[in-house]
């Protein structure tokens, strides 16, 4: 897995009150166990903060996130009750390197509703050559044929004309 | 899989990759399914059912993966609140992209009519009350990567990877396939394994002509679509893959997670990219 240069973001698609308040504060995050273990539930009763907000919001723009792995739980509602989610986030050199998201769901329909909206946003897309990437095959967009292509020539000639 | 064959069909480039060389009957079925396809679908014909449909209302019998496609769109209709449908012919033609593929738009872009205004299904048959001109592009192609893939397996071809112009369907062990950077080929922005499955890309950086002018059309409008670039669906078959990959270009992705199993990549043209977390694979960000 490729180190993110720029930071996932992860959202689900229940409003997640993910409760990451370890950074700065917790000093036994330094030497990388566990921490914040104990955050879970603080904050977490039905709040409708994003796992974004509660990242960013601990750390301004002069003072780093302390390295380490960090777990919160998130607690919500569901119709079947309550639920919870666990996020781990592992920060590197006060960026977010890794990022696990963990269903803790009970019940059938809460665990479908949390994988399948799970998802990871990122600011700006990276290419690789692909004489790096190990493929068999690529799939892009639609290769055209001979014919496309003959007839777009014809109308970037006529545009230039 | 060291053999391939290689062909032009409906508009792209195939390739079916094998672990040995299809022999000249099998191909020869191949072929007939594509030609068969073709000859129900195809807009760039005047002998095809589309072109016949065009012409005069009447009722029309549907082949019977025709029926799949159509429940298909169906579904996709509703979830993108008419965005995706099959009624986008005569819209593409007002672009430019016409039988003779002149490439020029004709004029301002032209809504489709809506399903329920022209036309009614009922099983197999489709009727017709006002001709309209179809275009399944959305969805067709994986539904034929689909098709020609089961006739390999009737043939007793069962580890195969068909590759048609970026729509990649597996049966068989999985297989890494790269995610192309929109607009440069020789970048991957992801990699995906698909094992008996299928993963579909749709992307406005080829199939365009013009600023703007490209095959991704929002039925609504008539209009090319503009914010995102490219997508990637996985789904346990092309026709299925195709059509979400599509779909993925005008609702969040949620709305179609409801009803389908899907992975998906979706690049917007800022750059930003956008991935389901149980995404076989992953996404250079």
């Amino acid at each position: 897995m490729t180190t993110p240069r720029t930071p996932a973001l992860a959202l689900a698609g229940l409003t997640l009150a993910a409760a990451l308040t370890g950074c700065a504060a917790d000093a036994t995050a330094a030497d990388g166990t566990t921490a914040a273990g104990g955050a879970a539930g603080t904050g977490a009763a039905g709040a409708q903060g994003d796992a974004s907000g509660a990242v960013g919001s601990s750390a301004s723009p002069t003072s780093r996130i302390v390295d380490g792995t960090y777990v919160g739980v998130g607690i919500y509602s569901s119709p079947a009750g309550k639920e919870s989610i666990e996020v781990t986030l592992t920060v590197d050199e006060g960026i977010v390197a890794a990022m696990d998201v963990a269903p803790q769901a009970t019940n059938p329909t809460s665990q479908t509703f949390q994988s399948d909206f799970a998802s990871a946003i990122s600011a700006q897309v990276v290419g690789i050559p692909l004489e790096d990437v190990d493929v068999d095959v690529v799939a892009g967009a639609s290769l055209t044929t001979q014919a496309f292509e003959s007839a777009l020539e014809s109308v970037l000639a006529d545009a230039r004309a | 899989m060291r053999a391939r064959e290689s062909f032009d069909a409906i508009g792209t480039r195939w390739t079916l990759r094998t672990p040995a060389p299809l022999d000249g009957g099998v191909l020869a079925r191949v072929h007939a399914c594509v030609a068969a396809y073709d000859a129900v679908w195809s807009r760039f014909r005047p002998d095809s059912l589309v072109a016949r449909i065009a012409a005069a209302p009447g009722v029309y019998a549907l082949p019977a993966h025709g029926v799949a496609l159509l429940d298909l769109y169906d579904v996709l209709d509703e979830r993108t609140g008419g965005a995706v449908s099959p009624l986008v012919g005569r819209s593409l033609e007002r672009l430019g992209y016409d039988p003779g593929l002149t490439l020029v738009p004709a004029g301002p872009p032209v809504p489709a009519p809506r399903a329920a205004d022209v036309l009614a299904r009922d099983g197999d048959r489709l009727v017709v009350h006002e001709p309209v001109l179809l275009d399944v592009g959305a969805a067709g192609k994986g539904q034929l990567v689909d098709l020609v893939a089961a006739e390999l397996a009737a043939c007793g071809v069962d580890d195969v990877l068909v590759d048609a112009g970026g729509d990649v369907l597996r049966h068989g062990a999985p297989v890494r396939v790269g995610l192309q950077q929109p607009g440069d080929a020789s970048r991957a922005v992801g990699v995906v394994e698909v094992g008996d499955a299928a993963v579909c890309g749709s992307g406005v950086d080829r199939r365009t002509w013009g600023d703007g002018l490209h095959h991704v059309v929002d039925a609504r409008t008539g209009a090319p679509t503009r914010d995102v670039v490219a997508t990637w669906a996985v789904a346990p078959t092309a026709m299925v893959a195709d059509g979400l990959a599509t779909a993925l270009f005008f609702v969040d992705p949620e709305r179609l997670q409801v009803r389908f199993d899907l992975e998906y990549v979706r690049i917007h043209a800022d750059g930003r990219v956008h991935w389901s977390l149980g995404l076989p694979g992953e996404v250079f960000a």
